[in-house]
């Protein structure tokens, strides 16, 4: 991941500039990486799934970044209150902090993907941008919830941990509300 | 003391994330950097010297109260701020704001000065309603802003980010003479309180 972060920060690595037949992939990447409110979903399922344990890092992660891809297709048809919604959910749970129960966790994912291919904003959808989405939502949420589970088992960690998501989820909330207000007000995101 | 060595394997994480932070490939929306957009939003919070101070001293009171409010305080505030913020964007006419904000400095200054040991109840309700009023404040410039979104973003993390500073000061409280310094703080964040609050028009 290292060696790529390095490719990716190198100059040639413009999201709208190089890449040839592969623009479209880095575009939704770009995209997504760039809008607010995807971040925030994507922060705020981090945060909320803090204390998944193996292998929801990697099921979390793929159920994430498959409904990303859905929502950057879906994203003209879905009501533009889609992306606030999903975020502010994932934030509430990351305030709460609530013990990982299956059933939540997936439907945690599935609003968090959604949330943030939806508010990925790119002019014209298409499979490979959807597909370029969907992978940074996959290795985030995977690589970060493998991150949170591979810490030490420190006591005062984990309990600065149990409280930085608190903190974090109540950020997610407020700019997921924030937006869908602004959203409300002005009919779009 | 459980010292633990920290995983090779998070520090290439964070490492790759770092790099990747740096990545020419985030610049792809520049609207988001100019004016009215995301460091708009950062600088918004820290260009106001009433609205540093309060945030500041949210963390400061909340490390000194302890569990929970050490991190209800920080959880509380900008939930509640959203309310402020939505009023804002709606138009809803919220009188003396301005004067309220900067009573908010005074008022926590104060609590910390005093130490006081607020019941949780009381400690999310004087804090949230501060919240509203700094809220409101924000969400009444969000509208006019370029990048509206990226805008909103970036006040929320700074507002954030000094509650984290106010937690690290409020860590002093632990050490020999922390209290007391502390306590020197609120009293000159009060202070401060006081002079903006003074040359307000209609108050003195």
């Amino acid at each position: 991941m290292t060696l790529a972060a390095g490719v990716l920060a190198h100059d040639p690595a413009l999201a709208h500039e190089a890449f040839g037949g592969g623009k479209p992939l880095f575009s939704g990447a770009a995209h997504l990486l760039t809008s607010p409110l995807s971040l925030a979903a994507m922060v705020g399922l981090l945060a909320s799934m803090a204390d998944a344990k193996d292998p929801w890092p990697i099921i979390a992660g793929a159920i994430a970044g498959t409904l990303a891809a859905v929502g950057v297709m879906l994203s003209e048809a879905l009501a533009y209150w889609t992306g606030p919604a999903g975020a502010i959910l994932v934030g509430l749970v990351a305030v709460a902090g609530p013990k990982p129960v299956p059933w939540a966790m997936a439907a945690l994912s599935c609003a968090a993907g959604l949330s943030a291919g939806s508010s990925a904003q790119l002019d014209v959808p298409t499979w490979p941008a959807a597909l370029g989405a969907g992978t940074v939502v996959f290795i985030t949420t995977a690589a970060g919830l493998a991150a949170f589970d591979a810490l030490p088992a420190s006591a005062r960690l984990q309990s600065a941990v149990a409280m930085a998501r608190r903190i974090t989820g109540a950020w997610v909330v407020a700019i997921g509300a924030l937006l869908g207000a602004l959203a409300v007000k002005m009919g779009t995101l | 003391m459980d010292r633990q060595i920290p995983d090779l394997r998070l520090i290439k994480i964070f490492v790759g994330l770092c790099l990747l932070s740096l990545s020419p490939a985030l610049r792809a929306h520049t609207e988001g950097v100019g004016a009215g957009g995301f460091f708009s939003g950062v600088m918004h919070p820290i260009s106001g010297l009433d609205h540093v101070l309060a945030m500041v001293a949210v963390g400061i009171w909340g490390a000194a109260l302890g569990r929970p409010l050490l991190w209800a305080l920080p959880v509380t505030f900008p939930l509640l701020m959203v309310g402020g913020g939505v009023l804002g964007i709606a138009g809803v006419p919220l009188p003396f704001v301005e004067h309220g904000i900067a009573a908010s400095v005074v008022v926590l200054g104060l609590a910390i000065l005093a130490a006081w040991r607020a019941p949780v109840p009381i400690a999310l309700a004087v804090v949230g309603f501060f919240g509203v009023l700094h809220g409101y404040a924000h969400g009444l410039e969000l509208p006019e802003s370029a990048a509206p979104a990226q805008y909103a973003a970036g006040f929320v993390i700074s507002t954030g980010l000094l509650h984290l500073t106010g937690i690290a000061l409020g860590a002093l409280h632990n050490l020999p003479k922390g209290r007391e310094v502390l306590r020197a703080g609120g009293a000159a964040i009060a202070a401060a309180g006081v002079w903006i609050l003074s040359g307000m028009p209609g108050v003195v």
